[in-house]
C-alpha cells in the first residue's frame, strides 16, 4: 500500500468558481461534453497515478444549471428543466476535485490545464 | 429543534439523500408551516474547498440552505458548526435542522460538540452514510477512517446497492454489523426512490 494511506494525510483540493464568456453562443450540448471530458480526465490521471479520488463535482450556474459528480467511476448527470435547449454567451463554473496521493499544486495544475483544454473553443475566462 | 447529523465518506450519497429526506419531511408539514415566513426546516452544509456545490443543488429545490466552507478538510469546523446551529435555533426555532458534515469529519465528535453546546435541541441523531460500490476499495485504503465514522452512528444507511450483487450486499453489511452491531441499518440505492417506510422510521426514531 502506498504512503500516504498509511499516513492518513489529506487530500488535495482543486476548488474553484470561473466565469467563462464565449466569442459565439455555445450549446448546453457541447458545454456538457467539455465537462465530461474533464471529469473523465481527472478520473483518468488520478487511475494511473494510483491516486484515490475523493469526488469530482461541477456545477454549472447559467440561466439554466448541470450537475456532474463523479467517484472517479461513472459520471452522474442531473440538470434543469431546460437545459438541453439551452445556448450560452456565457457560463459560471463552479468545480471540485478531491484526490488523496498528490498535491494541492500538482492537482491544481493538472485540473487548471485539462479545464483549459477541454474548453479550447473560443473561450475567455472572466475570472 | 431535532437534528439529523449526516456524516460519510466522500461521495458517500450524502446529498442526493438529503435530497430524499427533505422532500420527505417538508411533504409532512402543515399548511401553516409551508405558509409561514420561518422555514420549518434549515440544512447547514459543510463542505470543503473554496466553492461550494452541493449547497446549490439544494437550493435549486427551493431548500433552505447555510452554507459552512472549510477551507482545509480536515478541518471540520466544530466550533462554527455550533455556533451556527445556534444563531439557527434563536432566529428561526425550525422543527427540523439537516446537517451535512464534510465527508472526512467524524460525525460522533461533532455530535458530542452539538449536544453539549447546542441550544434548544430536542433531538439528536446521527446517520452515516456508506458507500457500498466503494466499500471495499475506501475500507483498505483507509480502514480507521471508515470504521470511526460508522462506529457510533444512530443509523447507517449502506448506500448504491444498486451497483452490487445481493450476495455482496450481504457481504457488506456483516462488515459494517461487526464495526456497529446496535445502529439502524438500511440498504438503499438513493438513485431511485427510497420507501418512505425508512425515512418515516428514521424519523420517528430520532423524535
Ligand atoms: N449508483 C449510484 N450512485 C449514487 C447513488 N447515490 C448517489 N450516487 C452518486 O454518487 C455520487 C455522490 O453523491 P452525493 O449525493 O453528491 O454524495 P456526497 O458527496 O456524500 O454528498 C454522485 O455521482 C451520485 O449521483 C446510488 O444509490 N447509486
Ligand atoms: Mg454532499
Amino acid at each position: 500500500m502506498s504512503e500516504w494511506s498509511t499516513k492518513h494525510s489529506g487530500p488535495a483540493i482543486f476548488s474553484e468558481t470561473q466565469t467563462l464568456g464565449f466569442l459565439e453562443k455555445v450549446t448546453s450540448e457541447k458545454i456538457q461534453q467539455s465537462l465530461i471530458l474533464w471529469v473523465k480526465e481527472i478520473s483518468d490521471w488520478s487511475k494511473d497515478k494510483a491516486y484515490l479520488v475523493g469526488h469530482i463535482k461541477v456545477f454549472v450556474e447559467g440561466l439554466e444549471n448541470l450537475w456532474l459528480s463523479s467517484t472517479g467511476r461513472s459520471i452522474n448527470i442531473k440538470h434543469s428543466q431546460g437545459w438541453s435547449e439551452w445556448t450560452a454567451d456565457m457560463v459560471t463554473l463552479n468545480v471540485t476535485a478531491i484526490v488523496f496521493g498528490t498535491s494541492k499544486k500538482v492537482l491544481e495544475e493538472v485540473a487548471q490545464e485539462r479545464l483549459k483544454a477541454c474548453f479550447n473553443f473560443g473561450t475567455e475566462l472572466y475570472k | 429543534m431535532n437534528v439529523l447529523l449526516f456524516g460519510g465518506f466522500l461521495g458517500s450519497g450524502k446529498t442526493s439523500i438529503i435530497l430524499q429526506v427533505a422532500r420527505y419531511l417538508v411533504k409532512g408539514f402543515s399548511k401553516q408551516q409551508l405558509e409561514s415566513d420561518k422555514p420549518s426546516l434549515v440544512i447547514i452544509e459543510n463542505e470543503v474547498g473554496e466553492t461550494g456545490i452541493d449547497d446549490k443543488i439544494l437550493k435549486a429545490e427551493g431548500l433552505n440552505v447555510r452554507e459552512l466552507i472549510a477551507g482545509c478538510i480536515c478541518c471540520t469546523l466544530n466550533a462554527e458548526l455550533t455556533v451556527c446551529l445556534n444563531e439557527i435555533q434563536e432566529e428561526l426555532s425550525p422543527q427540523w435542522v439537516i446537517i451535512e458534515t464534510t465527508g472526512m469529519a467524524f460525525p460522533h465528535t461533532i455530535a458530542e460538540t452539538i449536544a453539549k453546546y447546542g441550544k434548544g435541541i430536542d433531538s439528536l441523531k446521527t446517520i452515516v452514510v456508506a458507500d457500498a460500490e466503494r466499500w471495499d476499495e475506501l475500507s483498505t485504503i483507509m480502514p480507521d477512517l471508515i470504521e470511526e465514522q460508522i462506529v457510533k452512528a444512530n443509523i447507517i444507511l449502506l448506500n448504491k446497492i444498486d451497483c452490487l450483487e445481493p450476495e455482496q450486499v450481504c457481504g457488506v453489511k456483516e462488515s459494517i454489523r461487526r464495526i456497529n452491531p446496535s445502529a439502524l441499518f438500511y440498504a438503499i440505492s438513493a438513485h431511485d426512490e427510497v420507501n418512505p417506510q425508512i425515512w418515516r422510521t428514521a424519523v420517528t426514531y430520532c423524535e
